[in-house]
């Protein structure tokens, strides 16, 4: 990969952050370039969340019929599975499994129930009584610190050298 | 409380040679993060099966995670003070210490749980690497190599991060060089790293090595008369996220390793190992082209994908890859 080859496409989750990518320059010699990322990484991480939101929103309505327990919805949330979510609580997939029904959700432990709380990422009255829309109230903005475009608003001592956006995006 | 150390913070491309390279760096022992990637022979392909992570095969273009800390070790005679806690308070109340004897420390954390990455990225992965150079009002200063710049994290998050379970749990993971040796052989320790990464990529059985790809490349062409278009998207995208997206530098690793051969070049004023070091970018190149063919296959979501052109390109990233070890065998 040449350097002016480097794509520079401004993908939608990096926000202004960058990251390093090997390159060579026109002597042929490596180096790294900062790079605002490449439409081939936006497709495959919103192919991954996608999957994850369509499994929460069906699960969402089921939590509501009190089928499924607000812990399987969250948990599709983190992006993640009942494997995954176990491995996380250090308990057995099959009582994670239980767990993630409405009915043994109604009998869990304060305890557990705060453990859950606490990896889902969740304050425990948004399991009990159930609130998805905790969720909404999370904002992020990358940390000022963290992207170069932000810290050069400000005077900075050591800018580093401008990179031309590709022209065209990667994937038309 | 307030302890910061005099650290300069650089960006790299992948989390664990970054922060070894750091690491050793401000010990004293300046080599540039494809140097100690290289060196580490940690280049490999790796498509495991039955270790299933997120529901999905593993598919791996690096040695295992740790591996390059104990590589370096064992290559460059560097030794690591290693340790792994059960507490998280103890391993704070240490991780303190270190920083107040003027120590920066590596640690072992996971993504999911550091509020910096941004929410889209935050995965249950439990082997990303970062340095820790100082401790300001409760909070820590993070030179995280994958990062431009470094930032800071509460207390409580980086416990969190350190101490996640699951796959490979941190375990509260902590490291640092303790001995640097003054100088180094380089030419014969660059010599035996190629020769263990020649013996890795060339001689494993499938699905490991340059025979792993050819081997996933006729899974994938199989997997196009099953019909199930959803699961090979699916599967495409995990194998590209492997590829790109968690921090290789670009193109599985392999512009890294062409970046070590050709330093490896200039050290040894060896031609061979210049011509290797294009022949691996081109290697790069033909797997950032499958990559982009993967997205292609993902973008459309509807109807059969053409698994024959994209089984196509894998192999060729194969056979690029052979012909570059093949030049490597003649140093």
């Amino acid at each position: 990969m040449k350097i002016r080859e480097v794509p520079q496409d401004d993908i939608r989750h990096f926000r202004t952050a960058r990251k390093a990518a090997y390159a060579v320059d026109d002597e042929g010699r490596y180096t790294t370039v900062p790079t605002t990322g490449w439409d081939v990484e936006e497709v495959i991480l919103y192919q991954a969340i996608e999957e994850f939101e369509e499994q929460a929103e069906a699960c969402r309505r089921r939590v509501l019929s009190g089928e499924d327990s607000p812990i399987a919805y969250f948990m599709f949330k983190r992006r993640m599975d009942p494997t995954v979510l176990a491995q996380a609580m250090g308990l057995p997939r099959w009582r994670v499994k239980r767990h993630l029904k409405g009915r043994v959700f109604a009998r869990l432990s304060e305890r557990l129930l705060r453990e859950y709380a606490r990896i889902l990422r969740v304050p425990l009255d948004a399991l009990l009584p159930f609130r998805p829309g905790v969720l909404d109230e999370e904002t992020y903005a990358l940390p000022p610190g963290l992207s170069t475009a932000d810290r050069e608003a400000e005077p900075s001592p050591a800018p580093s050298p401008p990179v031309e956006k590709t022209a065209g995006r990667s994937i038309p | 409380m307030k302890h910061v150390i005099d650290f300069e913070h650089r960006h790299y491309g992948h989390c664990e040679s970054g922060v070894v390279s750091a690491l050793l760096r401000h010990g004293g022992l300046d080599l540039s993060e494809a140097m100690v990637f290289g060196l580490a022979s940690a280049i490999m392909f790796a498509y495991i099966p039955f270790l299933r992570m997120n529901n999905m095969p593993t598919i791996s273009y690096r040695i295992l995670p740790r591996t390059i800390i104990s590589g370096i070790q064992g290559r460059l005679g560097v030794s690591f003070q290693k340790r792994t806690y059960r507490d998280h308070r103890r391993a704070e109340e240490d991780l303190v210490d270190f920083l107040k004897r003027g120590q920066v420390v590596g640690l072992q954390t996971s993504a999911y749980w550091l509020p910096y990455f941004p929410p889209e990225m935050r995965f249950q992965f439990n082997v990303h690497n970062l340095i820790v150079f100082g401790v300001e009002d409760g909070e820590f200063l993070v030179s995280d190599p994958v990062f431009e710049h470094p930032v800071s994290i509460a207390a409580a998050d980086l416990a969190n991060a350190r101490f996640a379970r699951g796959v490979m749990a941190p375990r509260g993971f902590v490291y640092h060089p303790e001995r640097v040796p003054p100088s180094l052989d380089l030419p014969v320790l660059i010599r035996k790293a190629v020769a263990r990464t020649l013996f890795m990529m060339l001689s494993s059985p499938p699905p490991f090595g340059v025979r792993g790809i050819s081997y996933l490349a006729g899974k994938i062409e199989r997997m196009g008369r099953s019909g199930d278009g959803r699961y090979v998207r699916l599967f495409l995208g995990h194998m590209v996220r492997m590829q790109e997206e968690i921090g290789t530098g670009g193109g599985g690793f392999r512009f890294m390793y062409a970046a070590f051969l050709e330093e490896a070049a200039n050290l040894l004023g060896s031609a061979a190992l210049g011509e290797a070091s294009r022949k691996m970018t081109e290697a790069g190149d033909q797997w950032r082209t499958f990559a982009l063919a993967c997205a292609r296959i993902i973008r459309k979501r509807e109807g059969a994908p053409d698994l024959k052109e994209a089984a196509r390109l894998l192999r060729r990233c194969g056979e690029v890859e052979r012909e570059a070890y093949a030049i490597l065998k003649g140093i």
